[in-house]
């Protein structure tokens, strides 16, 4: 085992220990905490220092060690917790987090936060500060007390040794320092004090013994007597010059025999396994082709010109059950709840508001909520960008809600819930909400919608996804970057999610993130589109309607609407979209899909087949993005087949639409 | 003996091909592995070259058709046709050819600058030429091959 | 003789595949817990030849470690050392009270681990 499995072993194990902490301080935040919750605390932080002094990062270990002290007069109630203690220790678990990471990179580096808060912990560390002070912490070993020995002669020696009871209960014994000290050694005992067999107390030390030492130095039998300093009575007599005579010490009085355990150890927490993640990965992808497989052999029997067997088919049921069961199983591996992704969230919002100036209060719900790990990695990104903008945006400046009737604390609230089959992602502020006219303004300004142009609210909202689109009139430090949420909402589709902004006036906005539960697989319904094989997300889908005729009516040439349940809803016809064919079939049949602004449009098809699972096969690797497909997939045939993405496809109609009628006029 | 080890050190391997009723060579290390025609899955807004994606194995691979690709026109359906499937910069792709012929091996002088590299027909797919018995086969550059990444994408 | 036995306990995982690795390396058979509760429970499984705790340890800590090992006649004579950052003297006189053979501060180096375990195993 190497260091650097050592390492990656320290910053995994760092991970959780910042995990901890950050759980532990979030509790004294919230007021519901115990002692538990400080020794908690203090223990992580004790780890990180423990660890990281093995490896020499010496910055980590001078802040942990302060971090510590501080942890441990609160813990022994030297300290109070008050607003100011809790906003330094809560500066000082950033800081360290920090310091953590930074040290898989460089170990010297620190965060411009390192040193004004040392100092503030430096200031509450004070009478806390005994023994240790940082520069024993890199003693490479500290044994007991041991004197460096310059130039020593070897000697003959005598040392006269008379155990005490408590050298025995501590687990040493005579014979052991005699064999330290090597061969040449002779030993010779003395039995004198052992008392008649009624009055002897076996737990007590009758014996004495005295050993000739030869060829040693003073340091080298000191040594082997180390740790018995205290236990025993030791006299060296240093037999040609015996100038130094160590003056004979006390023999200990026995300690009282141990109390009873007090402490009613807690149960042993839950076991768990650790598996590298490339294990895992492979497992579900060999589940995925397990689900193709089956999904080829009921197209093979289905296919073929025996009358279907309906033991057969009962076992491919049975199959296809148990694929999926599996594959359920090996995704809950993966599974993952958001809480350590909503504790780093944490961190953001209490930089940001610190950057912005504003008073900030963070909430998060549901935590426990789990999903698939490689997700929770790639949402780390979008949800810095957006709890930023939340916070930076999103609040009103200090002096503007101070004009409210708001608190003065503005709150940013992160949630995270199951919801039929998904994840649902919020991200809301209780800010002044969306301002449409500015954010129409300036689509108009970038040339990103004509001027004329009449959109709903939830269009205008949903400008703010387009690309170039940037809220802030100055690009902030902060938020700004050049990064907009149309960046977000790029990282958030390439995880198969979607993502959506409501807002009110004065109350807030809230920005809501769709993620399937997983990347590798997704329910669809396969369809053709032209002659060509397609899958349609389920997530996008409302139903599929085969229309009487009379329902599909033509308003002009390229604008045809199906009437369904006494509403009209505007048809894409997809061949033509996707320029795989010029005739629109408008007759349907249809699939009707609702936008991320709530509207809802009919995907007009060649035919829909079955709903199956499918499992998601990149293009982006080898090919590229293409505009409104997703991804690829593998069907039972092995044929490839497109998956579209309804939401881009909507986009993609619009913006021809859009552009048909400016090419008339130019014209 | 010196020389002949030094001389076995400069030499590459190709792959001669024909596309266009033109030969060409490939680098050997840049390709996987050659395989037959089958069907491909049409990719919506693909330059006229990119024909489709095939599944390599459970991989999703973008096929090209070299013909087209070079300006020669698309590669008319025949019984040699094949596919050459190449690996470069971590990306995959499959080239549609007429026909493959041999392995080469050339020294690294035998192979002379393209001489046309200014002329636009064949822009810089060409990066060599080799002389081979009484023909010329054209060195290809498969990284300029490679479907442009889409603008769409970032 | 076959390998000295030892039962590390820490609950940093770091520091546990740190001592392991180094008592491997010179030849022990190293078994490890992850604190307090886990290695008094590891202790009863089998015999040891000694025994290293950490400290501070969730669910109990390592003088509660060293007081039941202590607490069994038949386990007086394993030597318990306790590998710790702490370096007080208060620390160490309450572990050594209890029952502590040795007392070694983190960071420590390898052959320092290595020489006082064999010191007070009497395995040279």
């Amino acid at each position: 085992m190497s260091m650097d499995t050592l390492k990656a072993t320290f910053f995994a194990e760092c991970e959780e220990l910042v995990e901890a902490m950050t759980e532990g301080l979030s509790q004294i935040a919230t007021d519901d905490w115990d002692s538990e919750t400080v020794n908690a605390i203090f223990r992580a932080v004790h780890s990180i220092k423990g660890a990281a002094g093995a490896f020499g990062f010496e910055k980590l270990v001078e802040f942990a060690h302060k971090f510590e002290t501080v942890l441990d007069r609160i813990r022994n109630n030297e300290l109070a917790i008050d607003a100011d203690v809790l906003r330094i220790i809560t500066r000082a678990s950033d800081v360290l987090a920090e310091l953590v990471e930074l040290a898989q990179v460089d170990p010297n580096e620190t965060p411009a936060a390192y040193d004004p808060v040392l100092s503030e912990l430096a200031n509450h560390a004070d009478s806390g500060e005994t023994a240790a002070s940082s520069d024993d912490l890199f003693a490479p070993v500290a044994f007991a007390p041991l004197a460096l020995v310059i130039e020593e002669s070897v000697a003959e020696f005598t040392v006269e040794f008379e155990p005490s009871a408590a050298f025995y209960r501590n687990g040493h014994e005579p014979e052991r320092i005699f064999a330290s000290l090597g061969d040449a050694v002779q030993v010779t005992c003395d039995t004198s004090r052992i008392p008649d067999l009624a009055e002897l107390d076996p737990d007590q030390s009758y014996l004495a013994w005295s050993i000739e030492v030869h060829g040693k130095t003073r340091t080298e039998i000191e040594k082997a007597f180390e740790y018995v300093d205290g236990l025993a009575s030791i006299e060296f007599i240093e037999k040609e010059e015996p100038a130094e005579i160590e003056p004979p010490k006390a023999v200990e009085k026995p300690a009282p025999p141990p109390a009873p355990k007090a402490a009613a150890p807690r149960p042993a927490s839950t076991q768990t396994l650790r598996i590298d993640p490339e294990r895992v990965d492979r497992l579900i992808n060999t589940v995925g082709e397990l689900i193709i497989n089956q999904a080829v052999i009921a197209q093979k029997i289905a296919a073929g010109d025996r009358s279907p067997d309906t033991e057969v088919a009962s076992a491919l049921d049975d199959y296809r059950y148990l694929a999926r069961e599996i594959q359920e199983a090996v995704m809950s591996i993966r599974a993952q709840p958001v809480k350590s992704l909503f504790q780093r969230m944490a961190r953001v919002v209490r930089e940001a508001g610190e950057a912005t100036g504003k008073a900030v209060q963070f909430e998060t719900i549901g935590e426990t909520t789990e999903i698939d790990k490689t997700l929770i990695e790639r949402l780390a990104d979008p949800l810095t960008h957006m709890l930023r903008n939340a916070v930076d945006h999103g609040l009103e400046a200090p002096d503007a809600r101070a004009q409210t009737e708001k608190p003065q604390t503005g709150t940013v609230t992160l949630s995270a819930a199951h919801r039929s089959g998904h994840v649902v992602i919020e991200v809301a502020d209780d800010g002044a909400g969306l301002n449409r006219k500015r954010i129409l303004e300036k689509a108009v300004q970038k040339g990103l919608v004509p001027s004329d142009a009449v959109l709903s609210d939830s269009e205008i909202d949903n400008l703010l996804f387009m690309p170039g689109f940037s809220t802030a009139d100055q690009v902030t430090n902060l938020s700004g970057r050049g990064v907009g949420m149309d960046v977000v909402k790029t990282s958030i589709t390439s995880i198969g999610g979607r993502v959506s902004i409501s807002s009110e006036p004065s109350k807030g906005s809230v920005f809501t993130i769709l993620l399937p539960l997983t990347l590798a697989v997704l329910d669809g319904i396969v369809i053709s589109v032209a002659e060509e094989t397609m899958v349609v997300p389920i997530a996008n889908i409302m139903e599929t309607i085969r229309p009487e005729s009379d329902d599909v009516l033509e308003l002009t040439p390229s604008n045809w609407v199906l009437k369904v349940r006494g509403s009209y809803v505007p048809i894409i016809p997809l061949a033509p979209l996707l320029g795989l064919g010029r005739t629109a079939p408008n007759t349907g049949p249809f699939i009707l899909v609702e936008a991320e602004n709530a509207s809802v449009f009919a995907f007009a098809v060649n035919e829909i087949y079955d709903q199956r699972q499918i499992v998601i096969k990149s293009l982006e690797g080898n090919y590229g993005a293409i505009p409104g497909i997703s991804a690829a997939t593998i069907l039972g045939d092995g044929q490839i087949a497109l998956i579209l993405d309804p939401d881009a496809l909507i986009a993609l109609a619009a913006r021809e639409s859009a552009s048909k009628p400016r090419c008339v006029q130019e014209a | 003996m010196t020389e002949t080890t030094s001389a076995k050190e400069s030499l590459s391997e190709f792959v001669s091909l024909t596309a266009g009723g033109q030969g060409f060579c490939v680098d050997i290390h840049t390709i996987r592995e050659i395989r037959s025609w089958t069907p491909v899955t049409m990719l919506p807004f693909s330059e006229p070259a990119v024909l489709g994606v095939m599944n390599l194995r459970g991989a999703v691979i973008p096929i090209v058709d070299l013909r087209e690709r070079l300006g020669l026109g698309p590669t008319p359906e025949g019984r040699r046709n094949v596919i050459v499937i190449v690996t470069v910069s971590n990306r995959t792709m499959g080239l549609l050819v007429e026909a493959v012929s041999e392995i080469i091996s050339v020294s690294s002088d035998a192979i002379l600058p393209n001489p046309t590299q200014s002329v636009e027909t064949q822009p810089a797919h060409i990066v060599g030429l080799i002389s081979q018995e009484d023909r010329m086969l054209r060195v290809l550059d498969i990284t300029g091959l490679l479907p442009a990444d889409r603008e769409d994408a970032a | 003789m076959s390998a000295p036995v030892v039962l590390a306990i820490d609950d940093s995982r770091t520091m546990r595949q740190m001592v392991s690795q180094a008592l491997s390396n010179a030849g022990f058979e190293v078994e490890t817990a992850e604190d307090g509760v886990q290695g008094v429970a590891a202790f009863g499984t089998r015999r040891f030849d000694a025994v290293i705790t950490d400290i501070n340890m969730p669910n109990l800590d390592g003088f509660g470690v060293i007081e039941a090992i202590r607490s069994a006649r038949s386990n007086r004579r394993v030597p318990v050392l306790v590998l710790t950052t702490e370096s007080s003297e208060e620390f160490r006189a309450k572990a050594r009270n209890l029952g502590a053979t040795g007392w070694l501060v983190k960071p420590f180096d390898e052959t320092g681990l290595v020489d006082t375990l064999r010191l007070v195993t009497g395995r040279n």
